[in-house]
Order: C-alpha cells, then structure tokens, then sequence
C-alpha cells in the first residue's frame, strides 16, 4: 500500500547512522585544524565499511547486506547532512560495477573497505567503456586505490596507478583533493554497460547527499536564527530571515519527499525511475546550492569565514552537481524522459 | 515504503475511472455567471445519485466515508478524467459541511449536510473584512443577542461565490470586550437570502468576478444557527483546517503535471523567441519546463508522504502549509510558462482556446487567497522551525 513513511527498520538504519556520524565524523572535523580536508573520513573508512555501508544496497548474492537502494538513500541523505567524503558513493557504485563485472573478489574488497575508490567527472567527451579515455577531475582520491568513471555508456573502475601522470590542482572544495587526469584508452579492472544502471544509482546516491545538505543548512541557519540577537531580538524574528529559512524548509521537504519516491521508484525497477531520479538529482542540486547560500547570508559576515562550515556546503553542492552531470544536463535528461 | 496499490485498490480505482468516465460532464464548466450554479449543482447532483457525494464525509452523515488511500485514488481519478472544479460547492464540502458535522447540533446536521450533498446549497465563506485580512482574528463585524437572534452590522469581503450562495460560514464579534481578539468570536451559519444582506460583486483582474463584497444591515440571525457556543468561534472555525489531509490538493496537482505536459506540448509547436525554432529548442524555456517537471514530481511526493503520516494518524503539523505554499507558486510558474509560450500573442486574449493569458493573470490570487504566502512561511518558520513569534 502507498507508503512514504519510513519503516521502523528503515528508521533504525537513519538513526545508527546519523549517530555513528554526529560522534565519529562532527561537522567540527572541517573546521577544527584551519584547514578543511577528508583525513578523518579516511580514518574512518574500514569502520565504515564494517558498519556495512557500502554494501547496504547490494543483494547478499553480490556481498551486500541486501536492503535495497530505499535504506541506502537515507544512508547517504545522512552522510550528506555530515558532508562525508562523495567517495562513499564511488564505493556503494564501484561495488556494484565489480559485481556486475562477474569479480566478486573486488566487490567483496570495495565493501570491506580493503580498495577505495574515489569519484571523477568528465571534463571533456570521452570515452568509458573496456576502456576509458578522456579528460576527467578525481575527487579526494589521494588514498584512493580505483577511479570511477561514469558516462551514458556505462560504468568502468580503472587503477590509480594506470591513471598515468597525475596533476594536482587546486580544488573548488576544501575538504576534497583534486587530480587531474588525462586518459588514453586505460586498461579497465571492471566495466559493465548502461543496462546494468549505474550511472543512475550514482544520480539517486548524490541526489540523496544533497537531500541531507537541504536539511542540514535548513537546520544551521534556523537554530543560529534563534540565538544571534541584533537591534535587541533574535533575527529569526525579523521576517526578512524568517522567511529565508521557511523557504529552506520548503525546499529541503520538497527534495526529501522526492528522493524517498525516486529510491521506491528504482528499487521497484518502475518505468518512471529515469524521471524520477533525474528530477530528484536536478532539484537536489539547485535546492542545495540556494539553501547553501542562504545559510551563509543568515549567518552574516561568520558564514563566510571557515571557522563555520557554511561554506564547505556550497562547494560540496557544486561537486555533486556536477557529478554524473550538473542541472542543466539534467534538465534536457529529464525533458526526454515520457511524462511520468 | 511503497507505491503500490493492493488488489482491493485497484478494484475501487477500477469503479472509480468507469464512472467517472461515463458521468463526467462533457461540456467544459462554465467560467462566470449564473450558468456556473447552474452547471456546478448538476454535477453535485449527479455525484450524489450515485453515491459519489462527500467522499471523505462519514457515512453517518450521508457521505462516501472512504479511507485516505481510497480518496488519494478518488482525486488521481477525478484529476485524469478531468472532471470540473467544485466551484460553487467547493467552501461546502470542503469547509462548511465538515465544520457542522464536526461542531454542529444534530438539527443544523439534518438539516444542511443532505442539502450540501444533493447539490442544493452552496456555500460561502464570510471570513475576511475589509480591515481584517491576514489578521483575520481583529474581525470586527459585530453581532449582538436580541432575545432569539443574533443581529449582524458589517461587511465581509473577499467572499467567493456569494452571488450564488444560499449560506455563509459567518465570524461575527458577539463580544467586543472579551480578553484576547480570538475570543469574543462566534460561527453563525448565516442565510444569504435574509433581509438586510446586501451582495456586491467586486470586478477582479482576471476578467471573472471572483468575489463579492458583502453588507450587513441589522441583519436577524437565528440563535439556533450559532455553530459551537457563542463567543467561541474561533476554535469552531480553526477546527477542520486540513479536514482532508492534504487528498483533494492531490488533485489539483495531478491537474498541474497534465498542465506540464501540455505546456511541454506547446513548446514543440510555438514559435520560439528566435522566431525561426520551436519554442523548447530555445534553452531557458527547456530548462523551465524541466524544472517544472521536477518541481511537480516533488510536489506530488510531498503529497503522497503527507498522506502517509494523516494514515499513521499522525497529528498534523506545518507540513501542510509548506506543501500549499509550494503548490501556489508553482502554479504561477506553470501559467507564467504558459502566457511566455503564447509570445507576443499573450496580449490577445482570444489568441488560444486554452487561456493561457486568463490562467496566469488568474494565478496572481494563489498565493493571497486562503493565507499569503507571507503569512505562510510565518507558520512554517514558526511553527515547524520554532523561531520566535513577532506579533
């Protein structure tokens, strides 16, 4: 029966996890030593994968824990809320692709946390197929063990080590790494083709990061709102901010509502999964980068120092727009979709 | 969490789409005058022969009594087969009826609720003033008790369907030296047809009279007719706000998606803006009707989640504010896209049978009828975020 209220399992599972991640990965860990970076994610990364997370999606016949892409959808709206590293999502996806690929062993060592992988996104047209050529960003992928690579074709896993020299850049996001690589037909250790949906399951995972951040901004702004005092009252008072932080509750309700339906909608296998997905990643993005804005305005001057973690939400929701193609590429996906 | 229907379901739903199919008007509903009383009365009438009469209505009191996921498949029905707006019955089944079956006496019951169903009594809402709009509880249309009657000096406004109604949720002041402005209130069905109502259509933007402005004139209001107890108004009128819990709003956006794709439609046979394409080749109108796509999808999720938790028996909170404040404004982007596709032939209103100028002029009430948007995202900042109060 129509149901878009979470289960207790499912609940269960949001809560573990956003307890694990408020006393392991506090927001603070971006902010403490002056400098934001993914050290303390990465320290934590075999926990994480102990904890079963990235193969919470996975059916136990590909090394899962065979719950389905519903529970993993609040998995990651609360990694997002804690801006966890997006190499999370290159290793729920990487798994999938080395199961796919028939190579249970790599599967089982991206889910145990042995091999890591870290997201990329394409910067000129390339090619992601036995092979992988082309022009792409690594995200944190400094202790990474495999790149990702998505295109419509489907999805590869390549080497570090065959991604041949690597430059250094500096990244739109402080808490992320960014390499520069240069491919010319790379070897692949795994690659299964667009039916196999990979490239959606990557949409779905972002679009429920963004969710988390939309709630997690929402949250920021309205409990400073209700502590910083100017002109002698609280400026959640004044409707001027008021009204900027109901319109974040608006809009991170709007692409949680939509992200539960879309994660139904793709573990159902449903026709309209492409449309729903597409339209969760599209307004997941742009909710979370007007939303991330929004919360460094309310908080004046400080929001835009990085002694708050205002800022690391605008940068990470730019990454994640980008990845597996920003809002415009959405919005002509989503334009081609049949009406759902 | 789900999305599927049972199998009991999609039998009802099976029902549901036949007779609609064969029983919904053919004639599209008419915009102004009396022939929408006429044309809205017919169609109540039908509903009610058949039993489709106040579907969320108990049974007790003659309606349909179905479940919320049988009202959720009701209103996708309704919305596919493109059955008309309630209009002049719309304050009554929605509002009114359920007001006096939930505070009534059993007289006011027996009396008014058969006639609402059977399509012989619209309703109006006499709610705003001309000086108490958002601020609807500094009301000051006053009422005092003469023997067995409450008589009634002032002015309502705003009043939609007042020209057609036969009875009005009236607030009136009966005490004007109570305590706090919400008490002193009471709820007095009144009868439109009483000596010393005076109703004045008020000409609106659109080109349709929407609303009426309405006077009182030593107007002699039974006693019998107060709803709840005198001076406790405010309460009888706050008691069935989100009586549907979000299903009949489900309707008017499934009509929205097919709005969508009608304008998606549109795109692909209006000239764009480079006068040479269609106009969905040009990017910012492909990105709008995308982003329209999206935004609906996630409006229809809100939906369908708030009706979840009305399941669950959750207690209500803002979340229904969130969700009509997202509607309304959606809707104003949807016929905005619309009266953009028509070019520069959205100056000639006769230029398209589908009205795209008339909707979007129409569409600028959205967000100031029932609760500005402004005084919505005070209850949403306030009550969901719990920021402080400024009033």
């Amino acid at each position: 029966m129509v149901d878009l209220v979470a289960t207790d399992e499912q609940q269960q599972i949001a809560n573990s996890v956003a307890e694990y991640l408020r006393a392991e990965l506090p927001l603070d860990r971006l902010t403490k030593k002056g400098k934001a970076n993914s050290d303390t994610d990465h320290a934590k990364w075999k926990a994480m994968a102990e904890l079963g997370w990235f193969g919470l999606g996975l059916p136990e016949e590909q090394g899962g824990i065979g719950y389905s892409e519903v529970e993993e959808a609040f998995l990651y709206r609360e990694m997002g809320r804690l801006l966890v590293t997006p190499s999370a999502i290159a290793a729920s996806l990487g798994a999938r692709v080395a199961a796919g690929a028939g190579n249970g062993e790599l599967a089982a060592a991206i889910i145990s946390g042995e091999v890591r992988p870290a997201i990329t996104i394409a910067t000129s047209v390339g090619e992601v197929g036995p092979r992988v050529s082309g022009r792409y960003q690594l995200f944190d992928g400094a202790e990474a063990d495999l790149a990702l690579f998505l295109s419509a074709d489907g999805a590869a896993l390549v080497e570090r080590r065959a991604l041949n020299d690597l430059k250094v850049s500096r990244s739109g996001d402080d808490a992320l790494s960014l390499e520069l690589a240069d491919l010319n037909g790379a070897p692949t250790v795994a690659y299964v083709g667009a039916d196999a949906g990979i490239r959606r399951n990557g949409l779905l995972l972002a679009a429920a990061m963004l969710a988390g951040m939309c709630e997690a901004t929402r949250d920021m702004a309205s409990a400073y709102a209700k502590i910083r005092e100017q002109f002698g009252q609280p400026i959640g008072k004044f409707q001027a901010v008021k009204h900027k932080c109901a319109d974040m509750a608006i809009r991170a309700d709007a692409v949680n509502a939509l992200v539960a339906f879309a994660s139904i909608t793709v573990r159902d296998r449903r026709a309209d999964a492409d449309f729903q997905v597409a339209a969760a990643k599209l307004l997941g993005a742009q909710y979370a980068l007007l939303n991330a804005k929004e919360n460094i305005q309310v908080h004046g001057a400080i929001g835009f120092t990085t002694d708050l973690p205002a800022h690391l939400f605008l940068k990470r929701a730019h990454v994640l727009d980008h990845f597996g193609g920003a809002v415009r590429r959405q919005q002509m996906d989503l334009l081609a979709q049949p009406a759902a | 969490m789900n999305l599927d229907f049972t199998a009991e379901q999609d039998v009802f739903r099976a029902e549901v789409r036949d007779w609609l199919h064969d029983n919904v008007p053919k004639e599209k509903r008419p915009i102004i005058g009396d022939e929408t009383l006429v044309y809205d009365k017919a169609w109540q009438k039908k509903q009610y022969d058949a039993g489709w009469a106040g579907i969320s209505w108990p049974v007790e009191y003659g309606g349909r009594g179905l479940s919320l996921i049988q009202q959720l498949i009701w209103f996708e029905e309704y919305a596919k087969a493109q059955a008309p707006y309630l209009g002049n019955f719309f304050v009554a089944l929605s509002h009114a009826g359920p007001t006096v079956i939930a505070r009534g006496t059993e007289r006011q019951k027996a009396y008014h609720l058969p006639r609402i169903l059977k399509g012989e009594s619209p309703w109006c809402q006499g709610f705003s003033e001309p000086n108490s709009g958002s601020d609807l509880a500094s009301l000051s249309t006053r009422a005092y008790v003469d023997g067995e009657h409450l008589v009634v000096n002032g002015s309502k406004i705003w009043t939609s369907f007042a020209q057609h109604a036969d009875y009005q949720e009236l607030l009136v002041r009966t005490d004007p030296d109570a305590g706090s402005k919400h008490s002193g209130i009471t709820w007095v069905i009144g009868d439109m047809h009483l000596p010393g109502v005076d109703v004045r259509p008020i000409s609106c933007m659109d080109g349709a009279s929407h609303f009426c402005q309405v006077f009182y004139d030593n107007v002699r209001i039974p006693l019998e007719n107060v709803v709840g107890d005198l001076n406790a108004g405010w309460s009888v009128a706050m008691t069935t706000l989100g009586f549907e819990r979000g299903t009949a709003a489900l309707a008017e956006q499934i009509a929205m998606a097919r709005e969508i794709e009608r304008l998606i439609e549109l795109s692909k046979t209006r000239l764009g803006p480079d006068g040479v394409r269609p106009a969905i080749k040009d990017d910012l109108i492909a990105a709008r009707l995308a982003t329209l796509r999206a935004e609906c999808a996630a409006l229809k999720a809100m939906s369908y989640a708030s009706i979840s938790r009305a399941q669950r028996d959750f207690v209500p909170g803002a979340e229904g504010t969130l969700i009509a404040t997202y509607n309304s404004e959606m809707l104003q982007r949807v016929y905005r896209m619309g009266a953009d596709l028509m070019g520069d032939e959205m100056l000639d209103l006769d230029a398209s049978e589908d009205r795209w100028t008339y909707e979007y002029y129409r569409s600028t009430l959205q967000t100031i009828a029932g609760g500005t948007s402004e005084i919505r995202r005070n209850i949403i900042g306030e009550r969901l975020l719990g920021l402080p109060r400024d009033r």
